[in-house]
């Protein structure tokens, strides 16, 4: 009985956390940390007064391995290029537009996370 | 009972397995490989040189430029003397324009540039320097007066990320009024 409680709780875990993973996208300043099964990073973003905004991706915790980049979603829909920083920390920066999302890359082919 | 074990097993099995693919530790896939192969003539020996740098990032434009879109190169960075920024201008499907940037970038400039900067030590052009201070000071932030870059102002005033950056933004812009709008700091 005890063992299929445990397994219970396990899988409930574990889907808190992939749910959390993959929750909806919000607006831009939705800062917070995002666990990978090696770490934990930070993502944030803001928008300037006079339009832009700013996107950052950094490494809290963990050893994970690769490069972090971020960049930013634009309400036009366009992006700006994607900066590829160091294990520790990406950041990008624009003037241009509305900034909608900052985006948040923990590794070069891992899921896309938004701020 | 040994069934209803079993499947209790593979229901964890099975979310630990979507949880890893989610999350877990890079793979190298198609885009990283050709990532690899397109900038191996600066990467592969270790060391990536200024003119190495300065090539990539006319490989950049120019690979934008002959897909269609305007783009230039700007200046160096005076926020730490060793960016190049670029001045890109979006037209089009935006889809298309972001796949193709990316695509630019991963063929000439996604490693070489980091690989170059993040092995340099940073400088922020002086004149830029009192007047990020003045500016973080009028925000309440402190700084020492001793900071010569960027990251070290973002850890003098404590990780308040966005103040730094604001500061350093609008003061770059007010000495140097060319420059673009997507400005690259690192921290």
């Amino acid at each position: 009985m005890r063992r299929g409680l445990t397994v219970v709780i396990s899988v409930a875990a574990v889907v808190v956390s992939t749910i959390s993973f993959v929750a909806p996208a919000q607006a831009v300043g939705n800062n917070r940390t995002v666990s990978r099964g090696c770490g934990k990073n930070y993502v944030s973003s803001s928008r300037y007064s006079e339009g832009g905004g700013w996107a950052q991706t950094q490494k809290q915790s963990g050893d994970c391995k690769g490069r972090l980049s971020a960049a930013l979603q634009l309400s036009s829909g366009y992006r700006t290029p994607r900066v590829y920083g160091s294990n520790l920390s990406a950041f990008d920066s624009t003037d241009l537009g509305v900034v909608v999302n900052g985006l948040h890359w923990g590794c070069d082919n891992c899921d896309l996370t938004t701020s | 009972m040994m069934f209803r074990r079993l499947t209790s097993l593979s229901v964890s099995l099975f979310f630990l397995m979507a949880a890893c693919l989610s999350c877990g530790e890079a793979i190298p896939d198609a885009e990283t490989k050709m990532e690899a192969k397109a900038q191996a003539w600066a990467l592969d020996d270790g060391v990536v040189t200024p003119l190495e740098y300065r090539a990539a990032v006319e490989k950049f434009v120019s690979c934008l430029t002959t897909s269609g879109y305007n783009a230039a190169i700007v200046s160096l960075s005076p926020i730490d003397n060793l960016t190049w920024l670029t001045h890109l201008v979006p037209s089009g499907d935006p889809t298309v324009y972001n796949t193709q940037v990316q695509r630019c970038n991963l063929a000439s400039l996604s490693g070489i540039e980091p690989k170059y900067v993040e092995s340099h030590v940073q400088v922020m052009e002086e004149s830029l320097r009192p007047r990020v201070r003045e500016c973080l000071s009028a925000r309440g932030v402190k700084t020492t007066g001793s900071e010569t870059n960027a990251p070290q102002f973002n850890v003098s005033a404590g990780e308040a990320t966005g103040a730094v950056v604001e500061c350093i933004l609008k003061t770059a812009r007010d000495r140097h009024p060319d420059l673009p709008p997507v400005i690259t700091i690192r921290m």
